[in-house]
């Protein structure tokens, strides 16, 4: 038995050089290639595409194109003015937006999870705030405001608030109802209540409202900046696409994509382990 | 639930809505500007749209294109999660273009795709697929995560056959994830099919909103608008009653 | 002695489900509780003891009752009288972002006892007197479950409540640390200047034995009072002794011949 065992095990161990050679042996690392490469693989195949299939570089942006746009808008150089002046009002305006989303939905939200008549009460508009696209509430804004800083605001401020809204009532209704006899009996007063138990109670869900509304609101605060406003990332976008020049495009995309991935993991995501490790420990 | 329950969960959802509507009316009879006409102009517009037929062209193509794109994108995406379960290096090899495709902009995607590959009704399904893909993959994939392990070893330690594991496990355990992501998956993809008409593809109900738009047509507008959230609410109301079906467990 | 808590013709159902007929608990029980004493509620589980506190305390509303006394006013029409009350749960029910000394607190401002500098002196007072003076700044997680009800006894403690609610407080604790919180909760209950009302809730027929000066013993639900006698024994009592053993050996006769229950 331990005759045959022993070759075995002399067998297998040129093998494993080999593999290492293939993918790191560091989890980490190993993990790391592995996400990469496909996303690497895509730019080459992109590159290939537009350089040998799709020559029209105005249609067909090439990487390298796409890479001269991203040094040329984060210069500062831009067809309407600098864009970090753009890049900042579409910021503030989803910042303001969000952050105003934020306190009212939680507060309604906090009310409609106790309070059922109210949440059905609310449920219908919460479900048109959601389900009509940004771009109509901005329509409807222009109509009734005219042309206004105020109305991609409001328009966000709509979106956001419902999906805020239904995250804390659903973090609200799970609240142990042992705890909320707890507060009735030490006739524990609304603010006190709200501040120092519910909130605290339902802090998981208030990061993960947070950190859905932030991305919805990333998107969302472009496409209500094409229309009627004066500035913005969202005036540069429609800009460039209609003057069918397509690498800026690609160049703003890329930016925000990589804004919503990098507030993600550098905010919301080490925020919701530290309370998740709180709540369990 | 009782009956007097549901009866009062009626009647606070519809308070709202009969509320917005007098709000509405009221301001508009107040106001009397061209920016916001009454709920009653609004609504008999719709219904003069319904009445002539010329509502159901725009409806129908939009929702053909909607019902395609998802078609597509929930085909995939449900894949996705069922591989990226499975499977830890499929998970990992995907996980930054998933990232990619769920944080790009869908504007951008639109502008993109309507001018790179054309304004044909392909581009519009391919964009919708493109959306909801990750979305209903994502949410697939964390449901499976939590499929229950002990459930596997008893089914291996008992020889359950993989046919029997299928039907009597891995699709109860799949059927509500699928039914709740494919809830959300189309009302996001009825959204983006809209978000392409009104940024560029020539013909369904965003086309028909955006042109009453530019003539100042503020009726008209909110007469499509009117027609664009009632088929949600009743497309809605159709998934969740399957749902309640389905899902009798 | 005069009577502190006086509930009259108390009837509670709760309407049944889905047609079912209506499950009642109480129909027409009276209950007196005398001032300072310790009144163990003592039943099976499912009989509704705890029900009984929580419409003391004015958090349940019973079906109907010509009245629920507390000092000779109705708590219905003066609310204010369940300030006089704190209540001891089951379980700790500690807020676990907020130490033992902040929950404390949570209760006292809760129950608006003035005035506020009295706060700190009152929580070291009675941390101590629990032996918890050194983990008044611990977070619940950080200690065991006999420390956490025993933050919680001195959550209610601290506001120096006329009443004390207690629902089977030590029903989730192992024997051995039930037994040191018994003995921890009679010294507290002793040694204050003012004999505080307790009413204490449990399915424990030694633990009753052990602690109380008056009990009620109720019968499975529809629930009434079956049988009830006063206890004139000193503290601290000998779980072991005679006299103890004794009234064990009655309650338990008392409920198979009363409640029909047998043992």
């Amino acid at each position: 038995m331990s005759t045959s065992a022993v070759p075995t095990d002399a067998a297998a161990q040129p093998a494993r050089p080999a593999r290492r050679a293939l993918l790191p042996q560091n989890p980490r690392a190993r993990n790391l290639t592995l996400n990469a490469l496909p996303v690497l693989g895509l730019v080459a195949v992109w590159w290939f595409v537009t350089a040998f299939v799709l020559v029209q570089p105005r249609l067909y942006p090439t990487p390298l194109a796409v890479a001269g746009e991203l040094v040329r808008i984060l210069s500062g150089d831009g067809p309407l003015g600098s864009t970090y002046v753009h890049a900042a009002a579409t910021f503030s305006r989803l910042l303001v937006a969000w952050s105003g989303a934020f306190v009212i939905g939680t507060v309604l939200g906090v009310i409609g999870g106790r309070n059922r008549w109210f949440f059905d009460f609310c449920a219908n508009p919460v479900w048109i705030a959601m389900a009509v696209p940004s771009v109509v509430w901005v329509y409807i804004f222009l109509v009734l405001f005219g042309i206004d800083n105020l109305v991609p605001i409001t328009a966000l401020l709509v979106l956001l608030t419902a999906p805020v809204f239904l995250g804390t009532a659903e973090g609200v209704r799970a609240v142990s109802p042992d705890m909320i006899e707890m507060c009735d009996s030490y006739k524990i007063g609304p603010i006190r209540r709200l501040f120092h138990f519910y909130l605290p109670s339902i802090a998981p869900y208030l990061v993960a409202n947070a950190r859905v509304s932030f991305a919805l609101g990333i998107r969302i605060v472009i496409i209500a900046e094409v229309i009627g406003l004066p500035n913005g990332v969202g005036l540069l976008v429609g800009y460039w696409s209609d003057s069918l020049y397509m690498a800026p495009l690609v160049a703003w995309g890329i930016i925000l994509m990589l804004v919503g991935v990098a507030v993600d993991h550098l905010v919301f995501v080490p925020l919701q382990r530290r309370i998740r490790q709180e709540t369990v420990g | 639930m009782t009956a007097s329950m549901r009866l009062k969960e009626y009647s606070a959802q519809l308070a709202s809505l009969v509320l917005i509507i007098l709000g509405w009316e009221i301001a508009a009879q107040t106001m009397n500007t061209n920016a916001l006409p009454p709920a009653s102009t609004v609504f008999a517009t719709l219904g003069g749209l319904v009445a002539d037929g010329d509502a159901f062209g725009p409806l129908f193509s939009t929702l053909l294109r909607t019902v395609l794109g998802f078609a597509l994108g929930f085909l995939l995406g449900t894949a996705y999660g069922i591989f990226a379960a499975t499977f830890k290096t499929f998970d990992e090899l995907t996980k930054w273009l998933i990232q990619i495709a769920i944080f790009t902009p869908t504007l951008i995607l639109i502008f993109l795709f309507l001018v790179a590959i054309g304004r044909t009704n392909f581009t519009v399904i391919i964009l919708i697929a493109l959306v909801v893909m990750p979305m209903i993959g994502t949410y697939i994939r964390d449901a499976l995560k939590d499929f229950d392990p002990d459930l596997e070893g008893m089914a291996v330690s008992y020889k359950v056959p993989l046919h029997q594991r299928v039907t009597g496990m891995y699709l109860p355990f799949l059927i509500p994830p699928m039914l709740a992501a494919g809830r959300i998956g189309f009302t996001l993809s009825w959204k983006v099919a809209f978000l392409a008409e009104i940024f560029g593809f020539p013909n369904g109900l965003g086309w028909q909103v955006r042109q009453t738009y530019q003539i100042y047509n503020v009726a008209g507008l909110l007469a499509w608008l009117c027609l664009f959230i009632i088929t949600l609410i009743a497309i809605e109301q159709l998934m969740r009653f399957v749902e309640r079906r389905v899902v009798t467990w | 002695m005069t009577v502190k808590v006086s509930l009259r013709d108390l009837h509670l159902a709760f309407p049944g489900r889905d047609g079912a007929g209506d499950k009642v608990i109480y129909e027409n029980l009276n209950l007196d509780i005398d001032e300072g004493s310790f009144t163990v509620l003592l039943g099976p589980s499912g009989c509704g003891k705890s029900t009984l506190l929580n419409i003391t305390n004015g958090l349940l509303k019973p079906t109907s009752a010509s009245g629920i006394i507390v000092d000779g006013n109705d708590l219905r029409d003066q609310p204010e009288m369940s300030r006089k009350m704190a209540y001891v749960f089951q379980g700790a029910r500690l807020l676990r972002w907020k130490t033992l000394a902040q929950n404390a607190e949570f209760g006292l401002a809760g129950l608006n006892v003035q005035p506020k500098e009295k706060w700190q002196g009152l929580m070291e007072k009675y941390f101590s007197a629990v032996g918890l003076k050194d983990y008044m700044n611990h977070y619940p997680h950080q200690v065991s479950g006999g420390m956490q009800q025993r933050a919680s006894i001195v959550r209610a403690w601290v506001n120096e409540p006329e009443i004390l609610l207690m629902d089977e407080p030590f029903s989730h604790l192992d024997e051995i640390t039930a037994a040191t919180m018994r003995r921890i909760l009679i010294d507290l209950w002793r040694q204050d200047e003012t004999r505080r009302t307790i009413i204490f809730v449990t399915h424990d027929i030694a633990e009753a034995a052990q602690m109380a000066s008056d009990i009620v013993m109720l019968t499975p639900a529809p629930s009434s009072i079956c049988y009830r006698r006063k206890v004139d024994m000193p503290w601290p009592r000998a779980m072991e002794s005679d006299e103890v053993i004794d009234l064990e050996k009655e309650l338990r006769r008392a409920f198979s011949e009363k409640a029909g229950i047998r043992f």
